[in-house]
């Protein structure tokens, strides 16, 4: 019974099976579809690019697909061609109605009329022995509907790479889902799924547009227009490039503004080491300069990190050189900081909902030219810090409560001790399904043994980084952030209204106690603020931010200079 | 080798007849079998519809556009849709009617009796048209309304908004914005359509400040998948920013 059981299952395995491709979708690769047309289009809301007139498809593996329409959509990975189809392949040409290749499960259906109307499917790139008569997805060949729906990008060839971009030449862009710009030699459009291609080193600007006008599978260049209405020339270029290594390395590189004298050169650098371990570079150069002209200022600054990942905690080795100045007048000022920091994982407090986490680190500062004011032309530094957070925890009427605690302590060899401590209790509530009140109460701390002696380093290691670091998120050095024995005492009362992803309003009112000393135009910030922030939905994919604070006539201050104005993409 | 290319027999479309033809739709006709579809291809005698069915056409047929009754004075090309009227004795189609909108007066043109369909090979099974398995199904609603919660870490500054960046965004540091809940916690709402598959990363406006690994290196971006069902809750922990120690 046995044998025949295995006899059975021996020519069960050798009988022939029908043919079938696999199920799961496959990785693609980069391999280039082109598509060339009297019109090519993008839409954006479907993800699809649609091809008219004397249309011309050529698949990634060489083989050619021509009719009177086509469409691929990046989404489904599929092309598909439709009237008068002309298939021209290793293996012969044919002609049909219909062609549509889904190439991440690598099935291509076609629909012959010569010599008669049949059904055939091609499995895995092979075009000599098609399945004939194979049923075939009811929505093989469905066209998107596009009749009433502006394109986002027109052209007359696109090449398309299925899983980073797609570049069109020439290129129309509708502006604002509205106005097209003049034809553009070529534009890239990118949507890639690696995040590494999101990494953006351009500060600043409430609005950007990039046009992108080159891209590879591993790279990608961009130009921006920008608009910043904080500067005295609000619109300017800037320029970014993106170069990928792998799925978790890239180097970044962006001039802005380039068309202003005052410049930011930029660089950023990440490449993962192993699973556990990672190099991070950031670097900044600042000129002054017409164009590429000899800058009349030029200083800068580089950090270098590497990161190591252990069992329940990390460090983390942080090198940070710095340029006062890179010409040959002024004094040629060069700090270095090498730093040691080790961050533990949260963890749990026993069993009381609590978690914690601690930090420490360990640097050594070098200035020729004395730090912090002083003679001394080296420092040691090392600090230990601490979080505690308690769970969110319901109350009466709804209510939910919760806090953080930080304590840090610095200890300098100048000798020197800088303490700061963070305390945050809020309340909230839930009011109706789309509105949440929180209530909180901030009270923050610092106090330093000898005031003078301190400074502040964009190396964390050192214990003694600004936070944040600065506008842009990119750590600017020389911020002084302690003064001694100070305490703010914060009472912010604050509501979000989100009826719908396309429109979110929320405001907060704000009341600041200062000590030692609060007066306008001398020291501490406003008593009383308030401020309002409403984001909506401008054209299909666009929102904008706009935003706008009150200081209740501090030190003869009633509104913010201007509305805050952000316009971004979705 | 397959056979090749006829190249003297690709006969043009149809285009509206030059002498307006018989409006059998208007007529006592208009009882004959209606077949409404998306239209791939006419050519070769046959029109060719979006399931890949192809009809035989009579070599009189007629063309009309299907809300006036007249010749169409648009071009005839894919992705119109169509109504095939087929005579019950012959099996052709003898009258087109066209439009730009799906046209629901008339028996889909999946449902057309094979009979009536051209196919040179007999039909054969597809191992691959298996219905796919989902983990959730819905007869209540096409969308489904997904609630992504998040906690932050104890050291965001108070002040922070929180957004997600996706890469259907083109990794837009602010794409979406949360609503703060409470203390630690944001949320977002959103209908989305089952089969959207997404992947994101939380921030706090800027690229400077996306979300880390615990252990500070850069983190894979996060997956969503909208597989089906009504409602989807997605509960998300941020343990590090990029900008803070």
């Amino acid at each position: 019974m046995k044998r025949a059981i295995a006899l059975a299952a021996a020519l069960a395995a050798m009988s022939p099976i029908s043919a079938r491709s696999d199920q799961a979708p496959q990785a693609i690769g980069h391999a280039l579809l082109r598509v060339r047309a009297a019109q090519v289009r993008y839409f954006s809301d479907q993800a699809v690019v649609q091809a008219r007139g004397g249309v011309d498809v050529q698949l990634p593996d060489g083989a050619e697909v021509r009719g009177d329409l086509a469409t691929v959509d990046l989404r489904l990975r599929r092309v598909a061609v439709a009237g008068h189809v002309t298939l021209h392949t290793p293996a012969g040409d044919f002609a049909g109605a219909g062609f549509a290749d889904f190439f991440a499960f690598r099935r291509a259906y076609f629909l012959p009329l010569v010599p008669s109307a049949d059904r055939w499917t091609f499995l895995n790139g092979d075009w000599s022995a098609p399945e004939k008569g194979r049923e075939m997805p009811g929505d093989a060949f469905a066209l998107p509907d596009f009749h009433e729906t502006q394109p986002y990008i027109e052209g007359t060839t696109a090449a398309i790479d299925f899983t980073t971009f797609a570049r069109f030449a020439p290129a129309s862009i509708r502006v604002f889902d509205a106005v097209p710009t003049p034809a553009l030699p070529v534009y890239v459009y990118n949507f890639s799924a690696n995040q590494n291609f999101g990494v953006n080193s351009l500060s600043g600007a409430s609005f950007d547009a990039p046009y992108a006008f080159a891209r590879s599978a591993d790279s990608l260049d961009a130009l921006h227009l920008r608009y910043d209405q904080t500067l005295p020339v609000k619109e300017f270029w800037s320029f970014e490039h993106h170069s990928l290594f792998g799925d978790a390395g890239y180097a970044v590189f962006s001039l802005n503004p380039a068309s202003q004298a005052a410049k930011q050169w930029n660089l950023l650098g990440y490449d993962q080491v192993s699973s556990r371990s990672g190099f991070a570079v950031n670097a900044q150069l600042f000129t002054v300069q017409s164009g590429l002209s000899e800058p009349t200022s030029s200083t800068g600054f580089a950090d270098a990190q590497f990161t190591q990942a252990l069992e329940q905690s990390a460090v983390r080795l942080d090198a940070t050189q710095s340029y006062d100045t890179f010409l040959a007048t002024g004094a040629p000022d060069h700090p270095f900081v090498l730093g040691l920091q080790w961050t533990g994982y949260d963890q749990p407090l026993f069993r009381s909902g609590f978690t914690y986490r601690l930090q420490s680190g360990f640097a050594h500062i070098h200035d020729a030219f004395g730090i912090a004011g002083q003679t001394l032309p080296d420092a040691w530094s090392h600090y230990l810090g601490a979080y505690l957070a308690t769970p969110a925890y319901q109350g009466p009427a709804g209510i939910g409560l919760d806090a953080t605690a930080q304590m840090q302590r610095t200890w300098l060899s100048f000798p020197n001790t800088v303490s700061t401590t963070t305390l945050t209790a809020s309340a909230s509530r839930q009011v109706t399904p789309h509105i949440y009140v929180v209530a909180t109460q901030l009270t923050q701390t610092a106090s330093a043994t000898t005031a003078s002696l301190t400074f502040a380093s964009p190396n964390t290691a050192t214990g003694l980084s600004p936070a944040p670091p600065s506008p842009n998120g990119l750590p600017v050095y020389g911020i002084a952030t302690v003064v001694p024995d100070a305490v703010s005492r914060n009472y912010i009362l604050s509501g979000s209204w989100q009826p719908s992803p396309a429109f979110q309003f929320s405001a907060a009112a704000l009341k600041t106690d200062y000590s030692p000393i609060q007066v306008p135009g001398v020291a501490g910030p406003p008593r009383y603020q308030m401020s309002g922030d409403m984001r909506f939905r401008i054209t299909r994919t666009l929102f904008a931010d706009v935003s706008r604070g009150y200081f209740f006539n501090w030190g003869g201050r009633l509104w913010t200079p201007q509305f805050g104005i952000q316009v971004s993409a979705q | 080798m397959l056979a090749p290319i006829q190249t003297s027999s690709a006969t043009p479309i149809p285009q509206a007849s030059q002498t307006p033809p018989p409006d059998v739709a208007a007529t006592p006709a208009a009882t004959l079998p209606r077949y409404s579809g998306q239209l791939l291809d006419i050519e070769r005698g046959y029109v060719v519809f979006s399931t890949g069915d192809a009809l035989r056409l009579a070599s009189d047929v007629s063309i009309v556009d299907d809300d006036t009754g007249v010749a169409p004075t648009y071009a005839i090309e894919p992705g119109l849709y169509a109504i095939a009227i087929v005579a019950p004795d012959t099996g052709l189609v003898t009258s087109l009617r066209f439009a730009h909108s799906p046209r629901p007066n008339a028996t889909p043109i999946a449902d057309v009796p094979r009979a009536l369909v051209s196919a040179a090979s007999s039909p054969q099974p597809n191992p691959d048209l298996a219905p796919p398995k989902t983990r959730y199904t819905s007869k209540l609603s096409a969308s489904v309304q997904v609630t992504i919660t998040v906690l932050v870490p104890p050291d965001t500054p108070f002040g922070a908004d929180v957004y997600i960046a996706t890469d259907t965004s083109g990794w837009n540091a602010q794409a979406i914005k949360m609503q703060r809940v409470d203390g630690r916690h944001f949320r977002v709402v959103s209908q989305l359509t089952g089969g959207t598959d997404f992947h994101y990363l939380f921030t706090r406006g800027s690229w400077a400040t996306v979300e880390r690994e615990r252990s500070g290196l850069q983190r894979q971006a996060r997956e969503l998948a909208i597989e089906g069902g009504d409602a989807l809750e997605v509960a998300a922990t941020i343990y590090r920013w990029a900008d803070l120690p």
